[in-house]
């Protein structure tokens, strides 16, 4: 197996904080693998997420995309390597604009050789006759599932290494929930693309993952794999 | 006065002035910047332009002045980089250094263009409205065809939401440089323009041009405004062409019902602020 992400003797410190949210903190992720990161709030679950998606710089350590430092890798080739979607929609899809110009936006961010199959990958999907009856209906007019549909259906389309979900469910009931969680899963496994996935949702968590990190205030992170025999109390439990 | 020739004077004056509302169209509407620039780089191309028709001609100098646009254009787009300076300070600022550049240009505050061959004067055209008419059309065809085009798209991407065109790892400030860059044309060349039609050129012309082209904007859209939210570049040009009209038109009403030409600035003030006024999400920029 590839270790697509490698975070070596992480430690990150926020400006003015006494103690290092994070310290001396070694991870890896391979390819095709489904990690989630669960632990109670301020335990530095989504500081975690943002240092991996190279929006926060680590007080020390160094990370690995494909073996390669992330200093390495430019803006551009991050951008297209590593995709980071939230709960915040807005952060994600433009919203003003019609479903078919943010796709075509999407797919405008693929180098031109790769354009023409990027919108055939597209219409093989999942959800495309779903959302090719959403055109020409602007973003902001759309239900919330729906435009995490769309969400997710563009993030695949790019081909990405990585896939970073910061709480993306917390605001769908839970059958939309349910069923955006396989579609991520079953796309992520076919592309073999690497997701870390930070929620509060533990069934979601026991459910999907191959490996669980916990995240505690002030101690190491715990990782533990996933073999499907523990319970969801034995989780809750580890968190506390 | 005929209602034929209020017409066609009103028409005139809004073939003179189209160009800046299409620059604006560009800056205010498709990169949501606030870009008041435009008042120096008025002057800027009217300055150029009569500092080069001696040697260039008059299809020369207006080209050297759209050049000296596009140049100014890239500098604003250098200077807003990275959002780090607020868009609306950048272009006071270049406005209030261009006043410096644009005497330097000139060698005096105003300089003479009486008698001398001009693009409009130059036998290319019967009548100059027909001309500047003619001008236009070219102007709002590469401006159409740049909002259709994929930089179009991204520049609208770019107003929308700059942080996710940034994280999808689209080089953004190179859509903030064409943008600013293609306005400033426009801006320079409506400036070399006005500068053959009017005879002279002024260091004080071009105040007050950024702001009259965000009003026409504002006007043409709450004459035009819809329901739909869906974006068609057609529709918005029409609408800022039937904004800049409407707006002579309201001043050519005021001179005729005798208002003096020194409170025309308060009553045009006053019809700016109710567009602005009436169209309060476009304004903030919150209406796609």
């Amino acid at each position: 197996m590839i270790d697509l992400l490698k975070v070596d003797d992480l430690t990150f410190s926020y400006p003015r904080s006494i103690a290092p949210l994070l310290q001396n903190f070694s991870f890896t992720l391979q390819e095709s693998e489904f990690c989630a990161v669960i632990g109670q709030n301020g335990s530095g679950k989504s500081t975690f997420l943002k240092i991996v998606g190279n929006r926060y710089q680590p007080t020390h350590g160094r990370i690995y995309l494909n073996s390669i430092p992330f200093s390495h890798i430019s803006d551009i080739q991050m951008g297209r390597w590593v995709i980071s979607l939230t709960q915040r929609m807005d952060q994600c899809l433009f919203f003003p604009m019609t479903v078919k110009e943010n796709i075509e936006i999407w797919v405008e961010r693929l180098p031109a050789t790769q354009r023409q199959d990027a919108w055939e990958l597209f219409e093989q999907g999942h959800y495309f006759e779903r959302l090719k009856k959403l055109y020409d209906r602007v973003v902001a007019g759309l239900s919330g599932g729906e435009q995490q549909i769309l969400m997710f259906s563009l993030a695949f389309l790019s081909r990405p290494k990585l896939l970073l979900l910061d709480e993306h469910t917390s605001q769908l009931d839970p059958q939309m929930s349910t069923a955006i969680m396989s579609h991520i899963a079953n796309t992520a496994r076919e592309r073999r693309v690497g997701v870390l996935m930070v929620t509060h949702n533990l069934q979601h968590a026991l459910e999907y993952a191959d490996k669980i990190v916990i995240m505690k205030e002030g101690l190491a992170p715990i990782e533990i794999m996933n073999d499907h025999t523990l319970t969801l109390d034995q989780l809750r439990l580890a968190i506390l | 006065m005929k209602v034929i020739d209020f017409f066609l004077m009103v028409c005139e004056q809004t073939f003179l002035f189209y160009p800046v509302v299409l620059s604006l169209y560009i800056s205010y509407r498709l990169l949501k910047l606030t870009d008041l620039s435009a008042d120096g780089v008025y002057v800027l191309g009217g300055a150029v332009f009569a500092k080069t028709l001696p040697f260039a001609g008059p299809l020369g100098a207006t080209c050297i002045a759209g050049f000296f646009g596009i140049l100014l254009g890239w500098i604003v787009a250098l200077m807003q980089r990275g959002n780090h300076i607020r868009d609306l300070i950048v272009g006071i600022l270049v406005t209030f250094m261009l006043y410096s550049v644009n005497f330097e240009v000139l060698g005096r505050p105003n300089y003479s263009l009486l008698g001398k061959l001009t693009l409009l004067k130059a036998g290319y055209f019967s009548q100059w409205i027909i001309g500047l008419a003619f001008i236009n059309i070219i102007l709002v065809a590469i401006v159409y065809l740049l909002c259709r085009s994929r930089y179009g798209l991204l520049m609208r991407a770019f107003g929308h939401n700059y942080d996710l065109l940034i994280k999808m790892g689209f080089p953004a400030e190179r859509y903030r440089i064409i943008g600013l860059s293609m306005g400033s044309f426009l801006t320079a060349v409506t400036g070399a323009l006005f500068a053959q039609i009017n005879g002279f050129v002024d260091l004080n012309m071009g105040s007050g041009v950024a702001l009259i082209a965000i009003g026409a904007l504002m006007i043409g859209h709450h004459i035009f405004r819809t329901k739909n939210e869906v974006y068609h570049p057609g529709f918005d040009l029409l609408s800022a062409f039937i904004g800049i009209f409407t707006y002579f038109a309201i001043l050519a009403f005021l001179m005729k019902f005798g208002v003096q030409p020194v409170h025309l600035k308060f009553f045009i003030g006053l019809i700016l602020f109710a567009s602005l006024r009436s169209s309060k999400g476009y304004s903030l920029g919150v209406v796609s």
